[in-house]
């Protein structure tokens, strides 16, 4: 009962999905957009982050008790978390409170948590440079033609691959050939890869739906 | 001379951080006017944006958390402001990125403020909304009754707006400003399933993924990155952020280059000095 069950629900639900998107037949239709589904999503998404909320808590709660490495950064993280929810939930309106824009939530959201996502993103530029520079090597012919056309399309895509081509009256269209390079070979690439994405997950969801892969269930009986 | 070249190979990562931030900060405050000239898919979007008749709405999805702002942040502002500058109303909402939903709010209220736009009436923003395919497929039936309240919990059915848009067909174009892969979710949706126009704005490390779309016709046009956005920022003749940043990157470009050129001088340096031993 323990596997069956899952392995019923996820089978019919499969099929259900599966025949409503490839049938224009008004009952197809009526699967697809119906609310109840959404509200579904909704029950199962506020059970998923009510365990997420609760593991979040106990694994840095954890650390902290345990003094492990970094166990500073934990307090951090559970702070944030308890500054958010008071100012957001427990703080009237009238004093701040919510999470409307004006907010101290908002506030809180746009000056810290904006900025620090943001710089930790742009890090990587940081190592893309150092990357390039120490890895980035010309040690065979395949590497030496991604070598080019990543030249030239760092070149198209700035402002200095336009003045080329008005100072070369055209002869060095950087930006053109980005163009081209993106257009012609990447595409045809990505298609490819695509397809082969498609026909993966064609193939993974139907050894699931069929019961063949039951990895998912979780433990090895 | 070798010598020389061994010793840049030797160059310690934190000089190079070092001239990264002095190379990327210096140019965003000096003004320039760096040559734009837009790219053939940020042209497409552009036109077919231009050419909707007015009071159509066109609806954004933001679907990017505040590590990808640089790059998406501009793109939605040009798009909207380009949108309210032709008369044309904006919905908005976030999918996939909770964080989202402040940024897209921020956006759209902004921009509605600067050409006195009314919320309701003129935009309307639903916010974060949990249900991501289920609602993007759901919103092809009905609107307000698959989303039912705005981000400040007002219900769409009492907004003048929804009185006349019931689902896609009354909507211009989707586009979804993503940071991850939920394009596929509306081009399998809302291009495939309701035959309505999707186009996107991407970052520049996702922009190579998406060309089969563009080649198709199942997107309209992509701005690809920052470029992408500048592009825009070009035509709706509003310099920006991303017009600013161009610089920056500008002169980012040239530096990776000068040192990838330099890393395979020594290479090939180091590769004929071992030959000969």
């Amino acid at each position: 009962m323990k596997r069956s069950l899952p392995l019923a629900i996820v089978f019919i639900g499969g099929i259900i999905y599966f025949f409503a998107y490839f049938t224009p037949h008004y009952f197809s239709e009526y699967i697809l957009q119906q609310k109840i589904l959404v509200d579904w999503l909704k029950i199962l998404g506020l059970f998923a982050f009510v365990i997420g909320l609760y593991s979040l808590i106990h694994l840095h709660a954890t650390k902290i008790k345990r003094k492990v490495d970094n166990w500073q950064y934990s307090v951090m993280t559970l702070t944030g978390l308890t500054i958010m929810f008071i100012f957001g939930i427990l703080v009237p309106e009238k004093f701040g409170g919510g999470i409307d824009q004006g907010s101290i939530y908002d506030w809180i959201f746009m000056n810290v948590q904006v900025p620090l996502q943001a710089t930790m993103f742009s890090l990587l530029a940081f190592y893309i440079t150092s990357a390039a520079f120490r890895a980035f090597k010309a040690r065979s012919v395949e590497a030496t033609c991604l070598l080019i056309a990543a030249t030239i399309v760092m070149l198209g895509r700035v402002p200095l691959g336009e003045s080329i081509r008005s100072a070369t009256k055209g002869f060095l269209d950087f930006p053109l050939w980005t163009q081209w390079i993106l257009d012609v070979p990447n595409m045809a690439t990505k298609r490819a890869i695509t397809f082969g994405v498609a026909l993966g997950m064609i193939a993974t969801s139907l050894k699931i739906m069929f019961g063949i892969e039951r990895s998912w269930l979780g433990g090895s009986e | 001379m070798l010598k020389l070249f061994f010793k840049i190979m030797d160059l310690d990562r934190r000089w190079i951080f070092l001239m990264v931030a002095v190379i990327v900060t210096i140019p965003l405050f000096i003004p320039s006017n760096p040559p734009i000239v837009p790219d053939r898919p940020v042209q497409e979007l552009y036109n077919f944006i231009d050419a909707l008749p007015e009071g159509t709405p066109i609806m954004i999805c933001f679907d990017y958390s505040p590590d990808s702002l640089a790059e998406l942040n501009p793109m939605g502002r040009a798009l909207v402001r380009h949108a309210f500058s032709k008369n044309l109303r904006v919905i908005g909402l976030a999918l996939a990125w909770p964080a989202a939903s402040g940024l897209g709010l921020e956006i759209i209220s902004s921009s509605a403020e600067e050409y006195g736009k009314i919320e309701g009436v003129d935009w309307a923003y639903f916010g974060y909304k949990i249900g991501y395919s289920q609602i993007v497929i759901g919103m092809g039936k009905n609107i307000a009754q698959t989303v039912q309240e705005d981000h400040k919990g007002l219900s769409l059915n009492n907004m003048e707006m929804f009185k006349e848009i019931k689902n896609y067909d009354d909507i211009g174009i989707v586009i979804d400003l993503a940071a991850g892969g939920s394009l596929g979710l509306f081009v399998t949706y809302v291009n495939t399933m309701y035959n309505r126009p999707v186009s996107t704005g991407v970052t520049a490390v996702m922009a190579a993924d998406y060309y089969p779309y563009l080649q198709s016709g199942q997107i309209i046009g992509m701005l690809n990155g920052l470029k992408g956005a500048a592009d825009y920022e070009k035509l709706v003749n509003r310099k920006g952020l991303a017009t600013r940043g161009m610089a920056s990157q500008n002169w980012a470009h040239i530096m990776i280059i000068i040192l990838i050129v330099l890393g395979n001088i020594s290479f090939l340096l180091t590769k004929k000095q071992q030959s000969k031993q």
